[in-house]
């Protein structure tokens, strides 16, 4: 008898399963089945003194990423699926990696922020705001995949 | 001990959850999240390598965690913060530092931090990327060691 695939933790925004139009091929599923997961984590997950995620802000990011998805599919651009975590104050984070931009979002229970890296120093190389918007998200995007050194 | 401090040879280590281990955008190359240097109180937990026998798989906190290294050296020379006040006037510089904290069960414990600490959580988070920027791996979960 074949054996029945473990059940895939469930979204905790049904409207967001609801919006995308065949889930198991599209590219974004991977990172909302990890924010999903998220859940799943206690206080000091990562072995020092973090706090859980919480459940609210992982439910404004899975509206926060499928309308980025949404943004960048519509523009027929290439989806770079990002680094799913949480931080010590249990924001979830995300993290993106296109050598050499680095694109860090943290959502809250009501707002998105980002710190663009385009190398190590901190000073020079690094910028932060806020990501909430469309717009914004949008902007973020275009830097991320555009061409050039960074900043 | 008083008169310890941490020289800028020293090599730090830090334990990394394997959740915390991401790849760029071609899958290849592996990078510590930002988030791997988190912390609530802005004081980065380190190991000093020279008080563990510098074996990283004292630092490990479990076997499918990695370990990265980070030189002391380099983490103090980040030094060229401004420090504003509320009106955005320059009122002097943050300093990072290492400062030993041994701890009863571990005397190889230190921190990374900001003198003063920073303001602004912003600033944590950036210092949390550049340190992501600067460590080293040293130390692999086991699944992950071919990939090194």
């Amino acid at each position: 008898m074949p054996k029945e695939a473990a059940p895939k933790p469930e979204l905790i925004n049904p409207s967001i399963q609801e919006r995308l139009v065949d889930p198991e091929r599209d590219g974004v599923t991977p990172a909302l089945d990890r924010l999903a997961a998220l859940r799943e984590r206690a206080a000091g997950w990562n072995g020092y003194d973090a706090l859980a995620p919480d459940r609210a802000a992982i439910a404004f990011a899975e509206t926060w990423l499928a309308g980025l998805y949404k943004q960048v599919t519509a523009q027929g651009a290439p989806w770079l699926t990002p680094h799913v975590t949480s931080s010590a104050e249990g924001e979830v984070v995300f993290e993106w990696w296109n050598d050499p931009r680095k694109l860090t979002v943290y959502c809250t229970t009501e707002d998105a922020n980002f710190v663009k890296v385009w190398g190590p120093d901190m000073v020079t190389q690094m910028e932060d705001g806020d990501a909430t918007s469309p717009a914004a998200r949008q902007q973020l995007w275009t830097w991320l995949t555009g061409p050039g050194s960074g900043g | 001990v008083a008169d310890d401090w941490v020289a800028d040879e020293e090599r730090l280590y830090r334990s990394v959850r394997s959740s915390e281990i991401m790849r760029d955008a071609s899958g290849q190359a592996l990078r510590a999240s930002s988030q791997a240097f988190a912390d609530r109180h802005q004081q980065v937990s380190v190991n000093r390598a020279a008080r563990c026998d510098h074996d990283p798989r004292s630092t490990q906190k479990s076997r499918s965690d990695a370990v990265v290294e980070l030189i002391a050296g380099e983490v103090c020379a980040i030094r060229t913060l401004l420090r504003r006040d509320d009106q955005g006037r320059e009122v002097g510089l943050y300093t990072i530092d290492v400062r030993p904290d041994p701890l009863p069960d571990n005397i190889a414990h230190a921190v990374i931090y900001a003198d003063p600490q920073f303001a602004s959580r912003s600033l944590f988070k950036k210092l949390q990327e550049q340190l992501a920027y600067m460590a080293r791996f040293v130390l692999l979960p086991d699944d992950e060691a071919d990939d090194a």
